[in-house]
Parts: structure tokens; C-alpha cells; sequence
């Protein structure tokens, strides 16, 4: 910047002009590089919905005691301050549950090497599925344990934890399989609230879950 | 619009591929509502769960082995495509005799090697 020894008043008139403009000059860039930073924000910003934007929809907060595939006891410590997504299904489904599976395989290799995110499967039918025929099934999936639980146990608790997460499971005889259960995916923040249901056999629902999940992982308020 | 389309679909062609096709329609409405969720839309299966169709020995020369794997399920260790499978698959007692009989017509032209007759009934009596 020009110094005018005898002070900003001293010297031309077209000196003072050639001042101003240089000032406003310097005001544009600035004004400019704002725009530009700002859209950089922007851009480089939550895509999709913001974390924060999501709805919450319920409190996980009942107890539970159910064991995995590989026979450990899963309660919610181990979903403590991790977002995970659940759902209800049983192995010998014939009808939506192997949709689903093959929509939560997506969302697990989505975020099969974040360990932000597990994923909690339970199975409505523990009679059939014990940790055994959940083991196999883990099996053919190919999938981690300690990233994909698939859980049995109590069938009265696991209806009951359907009923808390706001899905319908129960025994039906005509139903395909003899159960009717809800297909959706439930997405729940770190701190056990419920920010989404997904239908688990849609695709594009699924994408969205997961674009969803990103957003909580970078927004976790 | 809609009424050219279906008179253009039901003028006569002499294609026997495309009258073999649409004899398989009913057949492939029953894939797609009790066989497409676990063996996939194009019979490719799914990961080392669902065993793939295609070219299954079920269809060929295994096809007397059909009827009662479709009825009341498979289990145990399988090897498909050198891949081994052990899962369970479950039985469906909704299907008709009808219904099993078109299904049966659609897989074996879908992935069979040719048409072999179904002796149904014959069959059925052998499940265990």
C-alpha cells in the first residue's frame, strides 16, 4: 500500500483517487474471496442432509440380554456411543428377509472399516435360529461378528424390543414363514436416539440410510 | 397408445422362441413371487447364503429330485458351482401342484438344457 509521508490528505487529488480505488479495489477481492469461501463451505460441507437436520424419532433406552453368532451376550453397552442401524428377521423368511439381508450387506460394506457403525440383526424366530443356525448363516454372509451381530434369544424380549423401536413382529400362521414383521431398518444415533426408518427392501430407501449415516458420522449432534 | 401396443402383441408370430416365452409367463410370475427374493431375479443367488440356479443340476439331471425340494425344503451341505453350501432352505406348501408344475417348465427352460416331462405326482411320493 502506498505511504504518504505528508499524510493521507497531502498530495493530488488523483493520488487520492488512485487510493480509493485501490481501496475498493481491495474490498472486492475480499468481498470475493468470501463468496468463494463460503461456497467452498458450502460444497465441501455436509451433502445430503445435515446430521443435525435429522428428526429424532424415539429413545432406545430398555434393557436387553441377547447372544450373537458367536454365542456372546450383546446388552446395549456394546452399542454405546456407536450409531448402528437393527432390524427383524428370521433365516428361514421366504419373502422380505432375504431382501433385507441383501440391503444390510450393503450398508455393512459400506461402513464395514468404520468402527463408528455397527449393524444389530435379531431374529424373531429363536426357536429355529439358535446361535448355531446363526453361525452358519453368519457364515455363507461372510460377515464379522463384531461388526454385524445377528442375535437370539428370549422371544417375548425380542418382540418386546420390536415394540420398542416401534416395529411390529408377531407369530401369524398365515403369514409366509408364519410371521409377519416389519421390513425396516432402524438408524440409531450414538447417543441410542432413533433418527430414521428405512425400508429395508428398498434400494433406494436403503441409499438414503446410508447417505443419512454419513451425515450423523460427520454431524453426530 | 396402450391399444396399439396390444394389438401389436397379439398379432400371431411364428417364433418359437417368443411362443416358448410367453408359455412361461405364469411360471416365471411364480420365480419371481417364492424363488426370486433368495436366488435373485436372474437366478445368480446371493454371497454363500442363496446357492445360484443357473445351470443347476436340479433342472437336469437331477430333476426328479425337484418337486420335493421345492415343497418341503434342502438342507445340509451342498456343492454348487464348487462352491459349498449348507444352509436351509425352506419348504413351500403354498405352491399348488399347478403352480409347481408351470414353475418347473419355467426353470428348465430358464436354466435347464432342454425340456424333459415332469412326472409330478411320481415324484412327489418319494420325499422323505
Amino acid at each position: 500500500m502506498a505511504v504518504f509521508p505528508e499524510g493521507p490528505l497531502v498530495g493530488a487529488i488523483p493520488e487520492r483517487r488512485k487510493m480509493r480505488r485501490e481501496k475498493s479495489g481491495a474490498r472486492h477481492v475480499l468481498a470475493v474471496l468470501m463468496v468463494v469461501l463460503s461456497l467452498l463451505l458450502l460444497l465441501i460441507g455436509c451433502d445430503g442432509r445435515n446430521g443435525a437436520d435429522l428428526p429424532v424419532l424415539g429413545q432406545v433406552d430398555r434393557d436387553f440380554l441377547f447372544h450373537d453368532q458367536d454365542n456372546q451376550p450383546v446388552t446395549p453397552a456394546l452399542f454405546a456411543g456407536k450409531v448402528y442401524v437393527t432390524d427383524f428377521f428370521f433365516t428361514s423368511c421366504p419373502s422380505i428377509c432375504p431382501i433385507m439381508k441383501r440391503q444390510m450387506v450393503r450398508v455393512y460394506e459400506a461402513f464395514r472399516n468404520d468402527p463408528e457403525v455397527l449393524l444389530l440383526s435379531h431374529s424373531i424366530d429363536p426357536e429355529h435360529d439358535t446361535v448355531e443356525v446363526l453361525r452358519n448363516y453368519a457364515d455363507g454372509l461372510g460377515i464379522e461378528t463384531d461388526k454385524w451381530h445377528l442375535v437370539t434369544g428370549d422371544q417375548e424380549q425380542i418382540f418386546a424390543m420390536a415394540k420398542h423401536y416401534m416395529l411390529a413382529a408377531m407369530k401369524h400362521d398365515e403369514a409366509p414363514g408364519g410371521y409377519l414383521h416389519s421390513g425396516s431398518f432402524v438408524l440409531v444415533d450414538n447417543q441410542g436416539r432413533i433418527r430414521g426408518y428405512y425400508d429395508g427392501t428398498d434400494t433406494k430407501e436403503v441409499d438414503q440410510l446410508i447417505d443419512d449415516l454419513t451425515s450423523l458420522l460427520r454431524h453426530p449432534r | 397408445m396402450l391399444g396399439l401396443a396390444v394389438l401389436l402383441s397379439a398379432v400371431p408370430n411364428a417364433d418359437a422362441a417368443e411362443a416358448a416365452a410367453v408359455e412361461a409367463a405364469p411360471g416365471q410370475a411364480v420365480y419371481i413371487a417364492h424363488c426370486a427374493p433368495c436366488h435373485g431375479g436372474n437366478g445368480e443367488g446371493f454371497r454363500r447364503v442363496y446357492p445360484p440356479l443357473v445351470d443347476s443340476r436340479f433342472f437336469t439331471t437331477d430333476l426328479n429330485r425337484l418337486p420335493c425340494v421345492i415343497r418341503y425344503g434342502l438342507q445340509g451341505e451342498i456343492t454348487v458351482g464348487g462352491v459349498v453350501f449348507n444352509q436351509q432352505m425352506p419348504g413351500n406348501n403354498r405352491l399348488t401342484n399347478e403352480d409347481m408344475l408351470v414353475l418347473i417348465n419355467y426353470l428348465q427352460q430358464r436354466w435347464g438344457a432342454q425340456e424333459q416331462p415332469v412326472h409330478l405326482e411320481k415324484w412327489l411320493k418319494t420325499c422323505r
